[in-house]
Formats: structure tokens, C-alpha cells, sequence
């Protein structure tokens, strides 16, 4: 070499790299680069060179990785191939693994689809990040605060006058309407709305101007498929239908909205209709959306309105209504604390549910693969020792296990997959969803499944590969060695862990049982057999007409009485509102809730009158100032004889007198409390109840039907028992019942398969162990003993460490509920005696079989 | 018999028109004098490794010399296989273009 300056030698770095590239063998190769270096260098001069060098080595390196690549693909088939013939080879243990990750991913293939749908609602709106619902807190008297999202009409107008950042505005009006055609009635939920729907949110019509469409009085436009369902295969635009008593033409056809949206409707009726000659103050429940401009901010716009609530609305009543913007894509996960949002809403808590169950059950079967994993090297010890002494180095055996494994999580998708499509249908009417899975169509759900399955073969497969792979090829003659230590150990914590988290299922779900069988057994305190309600959607009716109603229907000899009141008795407490009253001589106010309901309303309940009286169709003054308490109120208020006394609802202009004290009954769910109650004889809109003979039903049901067309022509009948309804409310509490117990039988399973396959291949390695103590003596229930001993104290840790977590968890649960059952130790008893059963039997077969297995047999062989 | 690839019927050739004198660099030199195109390194190892590995070349480390940082070449040379097969290229080029004359593909521009 000519000079010994850096300028003269090639890149340092550059050189490295292609020694790593190209591997030992390459000398030639860097030869011929460091030769064409110099040359360059020479001719002209450094820079080109260096810049030449480089260039050569990283194109050459990407040619020759191409080619090893190949090399690798090839290196890959053969893993693949003898992680087959492995997994053939040994059945039991592909069989459990394998079933017990599918049923684990199943559950995490149908959670990433619920919880992805969940997240999606309204994220396809072009305008997302602009639109804004604006919501009311109404702040009550008695100081409660109901968060709603109703607005009167008007204020899309005073908004969209008083900001300019509002770009645009929509009012919308979901209701329910009566179609009557062709003199059938039908029950359609619509949504009256105006043009700038289509400019603000991105829905499409399939026919129809979106400019003009929804801006006459009574038109509207529908989707095909409903369109179907009323004028069958002709086209619907042009066509007239009869909606609530006015004609409404169909302009247009709207492309079905999807199903992520919270405004999910297959009608839409224009807003002009429905303001349509009333008055504004007539106009109620209307929902109000805004479309901000692109650069301003919604918190500055929600900070500025309660200013221009006290300059459209007055001091008042801005302090009683307080607006607020609520953003689209919060509206449908985050609005559980709205009242009466028609909205399609849901709780954010059902997708962690069903995530972290999903997640347990398949961390369950993932431990159950490292534990057979670790504990199935017995069985490989001498296939590691040949590949080693053959020199495999300890990365290709790694390799060689982490596509072990991940053949099998691969196989275990698979199977998860055709499972999922199997329980597809009963997930969906579970969580009342329309979700599909279909992989072709669904890069998402492809490349979640993908990296899923690589994630859990590699989760699954690390440790396992690091502990086969670190043993020498002398361990393949001295086997005893694996068994005891820290191995060992960390195979227990496992079945421990899976033990724990099994039987946290188990009692959780045992304790909502009972509270379950609790809520169903508890007396309400009144009858709820053998009522039908009917609900009277329209109108208040009077006096005169409701007694002619309960005359004719009570010539019917199947109906006993009929009564009313405000709501579906036992499910609804009634209206708080502040009561005044005289005691010792003081003006006292206290918060107690309001009830209306009909002549005779207890004797029909069959609650009972402590003092007093009913209702009474005798006394007049009954309807117009009698009061009855209940006992709860009697005690909040103080009264020694509540009879007489004088109470006072301001708010509501009600003055009245106590005629009666009736006994506390279960108004709501036993998730509430009692609340102190004052009764009225009703004026408002209600419900009618039947009491009908348990006989015949469906005859007095017609017989129900036939004279509602009498009394109100146009309306739709519907009626309900009322047992049924009162149920309804637990619906929640029993969809966490049913996937719990689902759930924990599940967990369970898994953890017992581990448990059988960790059992054949102890079984296995103590069989000389067994041989010799019987030959000593030892009975067969001896060695049943001895054998599940270690499982039964891992199972037992595993019930000490689960309790606590258990009884944490269903205390939160069982808050809930304002009657409970108490958290007895018999149902943490009661879990970890079945935990242990099931873990007994498990065990036991593998048991039993090498106790009572002729010691020749285990002895001969050296 | 399998054609061989266009790189590696370039390179054979080049392989045996060097003579004693065929390592890489001179190989690429060649490469890039009579195509036209820059070649990098690595693009003629692999043909030069895949000709090897089928046996139509076979190769011995040379003397190291100071150009090359004191590293010595891979002389590459034509087996009895690796003739065979470029005649046997020759032979098929030949069958293609007979008839062709001279200038005839020039006219269809």
C-alpha cells in the first residue's frame, strides 16, 4: 500500500458490514471490493470511491440476503416438518394444547370483533372531529342532576345566529309511529329530520336530491328493505304512506345506514312535519347536532354557552338547563349517564368484560403449553441430545421450539376460527349485535389473527425452548436432574396461577347464582302473577272514559280488576320532587319520590293498608287531595300519626292529605333502595293493569285486543305481563351470570386439561418409583395418595391466594344491588372444595392406572 | 438440459473469455465494458455461486496481492460442463436468430 492515511483505507464500518453480510468465507470478497476501492480512489479520487464502495456493498448485500433468504426458506420447511412429526408423534399433548389455545382464541377472535364494532360506531363520518350533540344537564329541584340530550327547536337557530364557528346545524326527532296501512297497523321508529343531515353527517341516499330532500311537510324517505316490507317490489318514491293519522309522501330512497351508527333507522320523516302547526313551547324532546368549522375549538364554543343561555333563555332558567357539546364519537360509548337518550348506546365495560375474559382463558391454555412444554423434555432428551452432539447450535433448536409452537397456535387458530363461526350466532344474539367473520373480506380481523397467532406461538413457546434447548447432551443420560429444582417449581406456580384464576371464576360465579336466586325468590311485596299491563302510548284519558273502559272490560268473567298507575309497577320509583310539611310547629322539606296511581291501586297489588285507607271511588276528595304514604316515609318524615297530616309538593301544585299508610313494597329493582314514597291518585298518562284468572290467557288477551280497537282505533295494542316485565330488569345482571358461568366452566376445563396431560407424564416418570414402593407394600390407595398429594396442596395454595381476589371482585358486583345476600364463606368453600373435586378426578384416572399397574411391567425394562 | 439464466450465460462467458485472469473484478470490469450497464458485486456472485453449484464452474483461492489489502482472489474456471453448456447456448441462439438477416429489426423501430 501506498500511504497509510485514513483517506487510503476502506471504510471502516462498510467493511464490518460485509464481513457480517457475506460470513466467514469471504476473504475473496473483500478482496475484490477493498481492489476496486483502490482502483477508484486512484482514478478519481476519495469521495467517488467511498461513495462507490458503499453503493457496491449495500446493493450486494441486498442480493445475497435475497439468496439466503431462500437458504432460510428452506431451513424453515425442515422445522416444519419435524415440528409435524412431532406433534403427530405425540397426540395427548397436541390434542390438549391445541384445544385448549383454540378455545382460548375463540374467545379472543370474538372480543377483538365486539370491541372492534364497539370503537367503530359513527368513525365513518366524514366529518367526524366536527360534529358536536349538544346535551342538556338539568339541574332538579331536590338538587339531583339529570344529563339529557333533548333541546328545545329553536336553539339550532339562536346557535347557529350566535357563532359563527357553527358551520352547520341539524335538529333530529327520534320517535316511535303508527303506521296504519292498508289497515294494518304497524310500529316503525323514525327519525324526523332536515336537509342538512345529509351535509353534516355521511349518509348516503341511493335516489333523491340531498339538497332538497326532507324539507316539505310530510315527505319522507325509506330504505329499500322497508320500503319492501310495505309496497313490496314496486319502486317506493311517489308512494303515499299513513303515519300517525297525516299522509306522507316517499321522495327518496336512503342507502342503509350502517350498522355502526348510533342513529341506526330505516325511516326518515322530515323535521317540517313534525313541528308542523304546533306551538314551540307544544315541542318537545328534540336533538340537536352542530357541525363545527375545521379551526375551532369545541371547549372554547362549551364555555361560551351558558352566557348565551342567560341571554336567549333568561338567569333562570340557564341555571336550571345547562348545554354542553358532547362529541360524535363519544355519543355512543359514552353516554351511560344520559336518561332517555334514544340513541344506540352502550358501556365501555362490556368490552373490557369480555377482553379480560377472553385474555384469562387464553393465558390459562398458554401456561398449560409451557407447562407440558417443560415437562414433556423427559420425553426429548435424547432427540435435544443427538441434535446437539449432531451440532445444533442452541439458536437452531430454539427455532426449532418456537415453530413447534407456533404450528400449534397456528392449528389452534384454525380451529378457534371454525369454532367462532359456530358460536357466532349465539354470541350475536347475546350481545344483540349483527357481527360477522369473514377473513377474506376483513384484512383487520387477518392481520389480528396473524400476528395473534404468531404473538401467542412465540409468548407460548419462549420459555419452554429456553429450557429444552439449554440442557447439554450429557443430561440425555442423567435424566433425574430436570425433575427437581427450579423447574419443578415454576411448573407448580403455573398450575397454581391456573388454579387461582379458575377458581375466582368459579366462586364469583357461584355468588352471583345465589344473589341471582336471591332476586328471584325475594318478595316484592306485591303480586305481580297473572297481570297484564297495557301500555296506552297516546293520550291522557279522562275520568269518565277510564271508567267506562274498566266497566266493559270487567263483563269479561276471565278479568278480575283492572287498576293504573304511572308506570310498570316494580320498575319504576317515581319522580323525586321536594314535599313540605308542618312539624313541631316548623315548615319542614324533605325529598321523597312521587307516585301516581288508580282507585283501589294496593287492593289490586294485594299490598297491604296499615292505616287508613285506598283510594276510594267513595270519597271523593280521594282523587283530589288524598295522599298515602308508605312506611319508609312515615319514618323519614317523623310522623306519630301520619293520618290527617298536611303535605305540600310545590313544585307540582299538589296540596294534599294522608288518607292512608300502605306497607314498603319493591318499587324498582333490588338494585335501589326503597325510596320514601307519596302516592296520588293518578292524572297522567299510564298504564292499565289486568288482573286476569290464570286460565285462558290467550282468549283474554284477544278479548283485550278487541275491545283497545274499540276504545282507541289507530293505536297500536301492546301489552306485557307484568312478572315479565319486573325481570327485565335483571336482564344485565343475567347476561353476566350466563357468561360467567360459561366462562368459569371454560376455565376450569382448560386448566384440567393441563392439569391431566402434566399428570400422564409424572405418571410416567415416577413409574419405577411406584413399582418398587409396591413391591415393598404399598396399597392402591396409598399410592393414589401419595400420587395426588402434590396436586391437592397445589390446589389448596391456589384456593388461599384466589379467595381474597374473589371476594374483592364480587364485593364490587354485589354493591350494585342495594338487597343483597351476604358474602359467605360457604361459597369460597363451596368453589374450592368443587375446584378441588374436579381437580381430583382429573388426576385420578392417570392415578389409579399406575398404582394398579404390575410392577414387572415398570421394573423389567433394565 | 436446463437454459441457463441470462447473468449466468454472461458470466460463464466472461468466466472463460478471461481465462486465468477470472476473478470477480475483472469479471464485473467486463461486464460492465461489453453490457453497457453498472454491475455491482453482489449481482455477480450469485451467478457465479449458482454456475458453481450446478458445476459448470469450479474455483481455487489465488495469490494475495497489496492491491487487495493483502486478500487473495477466487479464480473462477470452466469446467468440461461449462463448455458444454455454452455451446449448447450458442447452439440455441444461433437456431433463434437464423434467418434473421441483418438489420431486418432495425426497420420495424
Amino acid at each position: 500500500m501506498k500511504n497509510k492515511n485514513k483517506k487510503s483505507s476502506v471504510p471502516g464500518l462498510a467493511k464490518w458490514l460485509l464481513g457480517k453480510v457475506t460470513g466467514g468465507i469471504s476473504e475473496s470478497k473483500i478482496g475484490d471490493f477493498e481492489e476496486e476501492y483502490f482502483e477508484v480512489l486512484n482514478e478519481k479520487g476519495y469521495l467517488s470511491a467511498r461513495f462507490n464502495y458503499w453503493k457496491q456493498l449495500l446493493k450486494t448485500i441486498f442480493i445475497l440476503k435475497l439468496v439466503s433468504l431462500f437458504r432460510g426458506v428452506e431451513m424453515l420447511k425442515n422445522y416444519i416438518k419435524v415440528s409435524c412429526r412431532n406433534l403427530v408423534k405425540y397426540k395427548v399433548f397436541s390434542m390438549i394444547n391445541i384445544s385448549g389455545l383454540a378455545v382460548g382464541m375463540t374467545g379472543c377472535i370474538l372480543a377483538f370483533i365486539f370491541v372492534r364494532h364497539e370503537l367503530s360506531y359513527d368513525r365513518f363520518h366524514k366529518n367526524l372531529n366536527q360534529i358536536y350533540r349538544i346535551t342538556r344537564d338539568w339541574v332538579r329541584n331536590s338538587g339531583d342532576v339529570w344529563r339529557t340530550t333533548s333541546s328545545g327547536h329553536r336553539l339550532a337557530q339562536y346557535l347557529s345566529e350566535d357563532f359563527p364557528e357553527i358551520k352547520n346545524t341539524v335538529r333530529l326527532a327520534p320517535r316511535s309511529v303508527t303506521i296504519n296501512h292498508k289497515n294494518i297497523l304497524f310500529r316503525e321508529k323514525v327519525l324526523y329530520t332536515e336537509p342538512s343531515f345529509f351535509e353534516i353527517f355521511s349518509f348516503s341516499l341511493e335516489a333523491g336530491d340531498r339538497k332538497t330532500i326532507l324539507k316539505e311537510p310530510f315527505t319522507g324517505i325509506i330504505t329499500r328493505d322497508l320500503g319492501a316490507k310495505y309496497f313490496g317490489k314496486a319502486d317506493p318514491v311517489g308512494r303515499v304512506l299513513s303515519i300517525s293519522g297525516k299522509d306522507y309522501r316517499i321522495t327518496g330512497i336512503l342507502d342503509d345506514m350502517p350498522e355502526n351508527t348510533h342513529l341506526k333507522k330505516s325511516l326518515l320523516l322530515s323535521f317540517s312535519s313534525f313541528v308542523y302547526g304546533q306551538k314551540d313551547e307544544e315541542i318537545a324532546s328534540v336533538y340537536t347536532y352542530i357541525q363545527l368549522r375545521k379551526d375551532s375549538s369545541s371547549e372554547e364554543l362549551d364555555s361560551k354557552l351558558h352566557d348565551f343561555s342567560v341571554r336567549h333563555f333568561g338567569e333562570k332558567v340557564a341555571s336550571r338547563y345547562k348545554y354542553h357539546l358532547q362529541a360524535l364519537k363519544d355519543i355512543h360509548l359514552g353516554s351511560t349517564d344520559i336518561m332517555l337518550d334514544k340513541a344506540i348506546t352502550s358501556d365501555i365495560k362490556y368490552s373490557y368484560t369480555y377482553s379480560l375474559i377472553a385474555i384469562f382463558i387464553l393465558v390459562i391454555a398458554g401456561t398449560n403449553f409451557v407447562n407440558l412444554s417443560t415437562a414433556r423434555v423427559s420425553c426429548r432428551i435424547k432427540e435435544i441430545g443427538v441434535r446437539k452432539v449432531a451440532g445444533a447450535k442452541r439458536i437452531q433448536l430454539i427455532r426449532q421450539f418456537i415453530s413447534e409452537s407456533v404450528i400449534i397456535s397456528s392449528a389452534a387458530t384454525s380451529t378457534a376460527l371454525i369454532i367462532a363461526l359456530l358460536v357466532l350466532p349465539s354470541f350475536n344474539s347475546y350481545t344483540d349485535k349483527n357481527l360477522e367473520i369473514n377473513i377474506i373480506s376483513d384484512p383487520g380481523l387477518l392481520i389480528f389473527l396473524l400476528s395473534f397467532t404468531i404473538f401467542v406461538g412465540f409468548a407460548a413457546g419462549m420459555y419452554p425452548a429456553y429450557v429444552t434447548s439449554s440442557f447439554s447432551p450429557l443430561d440425555s443420560i442423567k435424566t433425574k436432574r430436570i425433575f427437581s429444582g427450579k423447574g419443578a417449581f415454576i411448573r407448580r406456580s403455573i398450575i397454581v396461577f391456573q388454579f387461582v384464576l379458575s377458581i375466582v371464576f368459579i366462586t364469583v360465579t357461584l355468588i352471583i347464582m345465589g344473589q341471582m336466586d336471591f332476586v328471584k325468590k325475594r318478595k316484592l311485596g306485591f303480586d305481580s302473577e297473572n297481570v297484564i299491563v297495557v301500555d296506552s302510548m297516546k293520550d291522557r284519558y279522562s275520568h269518565q272514559r277510564l271508567n267506562m273502559i274498566r266497566s266493559e272490560l270487567l263483563k269479561n268473567p276471565d278479568i278480575i280488576d283492572i287498576s293504573g298507575s304511572f308506570s310498570f309497577p316494580g320498575t319504576y320509583a317515581g319522580i323525586s320532587e321536594i314535599f313540605r310539611y308542618t312539624y313541631d310547629n316548623d315548615e319542614v322539606s324533605v325529598k321523597m319520590n312521587l307516585y301516581m296511581g288508580y282507585y283501589d291501586f294496593f287492593k289490586f297489588y294485594n299490598i297491604e293498608v296499615i292505616e287508613g285507607r285506598d283510594f276510594s271511588r267513595e270519597i271523593p276528595t280521594d282523587s283530589t287531595e288524598g295522599l298515602i304514604l308508605n312506611e319508609t316515609a312515615v319514618k323519614k318524615m317523623g310522623l306519630k300519626s301520619p293520618l290527617g297530616t298536611i303535605i305540600r309538593c310545590p313544585n307540582r301544585e299538589i296540596q294534599g292529605k294522608v288518607i292512608g299508610v300502605v306497607s314498603d313494597f319493591h318499587h324498582s329493582s333490588l338494585h335501589k333502595k326503597i325510596s320514601p314514597t307519596v302516592y296520588k291518585y293518578f292524572n297522567l298518562k299510564f298504564y292499565y293493569s289486568v288482573k286476569v284468572r290464570g286460565r285462558d290467557i290467550p282468549g283474554t288477551i284477544r278479548f283485550l285486543e278487541d275491545k283497545w280497537k274499540e276504545f282507541a282505533p289507530g293505536e297500536i295494542f301492546q301489552c306485557s305481563f307484568l312478572d315479565e316485565n319486573i325481570a327485565k330488569q335483571y336482564r344485565e345482571d343475567m347476561k353476566t351470570e350466563r357468561i360467567l358461568s360459561f366462562s368459569s366452566v371454560l376455565a376450569i376445563f382448560i386448566a384440567c386439561l393441563g392439569l391431566f396431560g402434566l399428570s400422564l407424564f409424572t405418571g410416567e416418570t415416577r413409574k419405577k418409583e411406584i413399582g418398587i414402593r409396591k413391591i415393598l407394600g404399598a396399597s392402591g390407595i396409598e399410592l393414589v395418595g401419595i400420587l395426588s398429594s402434590v396436586v391437592i396442596r397445589l390446589v389448596i395454595t391456589a384456593n388461599i391466594i384466589a379467595w381474597p381476589i374473589a371476594y374483592f371482585l364480587i364485593k364490587i358486583w354485589l354493591e350494585s344491588f342495594a338487597y343483597r345476600i351476604n358474602i359467605d364463606i360457604w361459597f369460597f368453600i363451596m368453589g374450592g372444595i368443587l375446584a378441588l373435586l374436579i381437580a381430583a378426578v382429573t388426576i385420578s384416572v392417570q392415578t389409579i392406572k399406575a398404582a394398579n399397574n404390575n410392577p414387572v411391567n415398570s421394573l423389567r425394562n433394565e | 438440459m436446463n437454459l441457463l439464466g441470462r447473468a449466468e450465460e454472461l458470466v460463464l462467458l466472461a468466466v472463460w473469455k478471461l481465462g486465468d485472469d477470472a476473478y470477480c473484478v475483472p469479471i464485473k470490469k467486463h461486464l460492465v465494458k461489453t453490457t453497457g450497464k453498472d454491475w455491482v458485486f453482489g449481482a455477480v456472485y450469485a451467478p457465479l455461486e449458482r454456475l458453481e453449484k450446478k458445476g459448470l464452474l469450479q474455483s481455487s483461492l489465488g495469490d494475495p496481492t497489496p492491491e487487495r489489502g493483502g486478500k487473495r482472489k477466487r479464480i473462477y474456471k470452466l469446467t468440461k460442463a461449462g463448455v458444454k453448456a455454452l455451446i449448447e447456448v450458442k447452439k440455441v441462439e444461433k437456431a433463434m436468430w437464423d434467418n434473421i438477416s441483418e438489420g431486418v429489426l432495425e426497420k420495424l423501430l
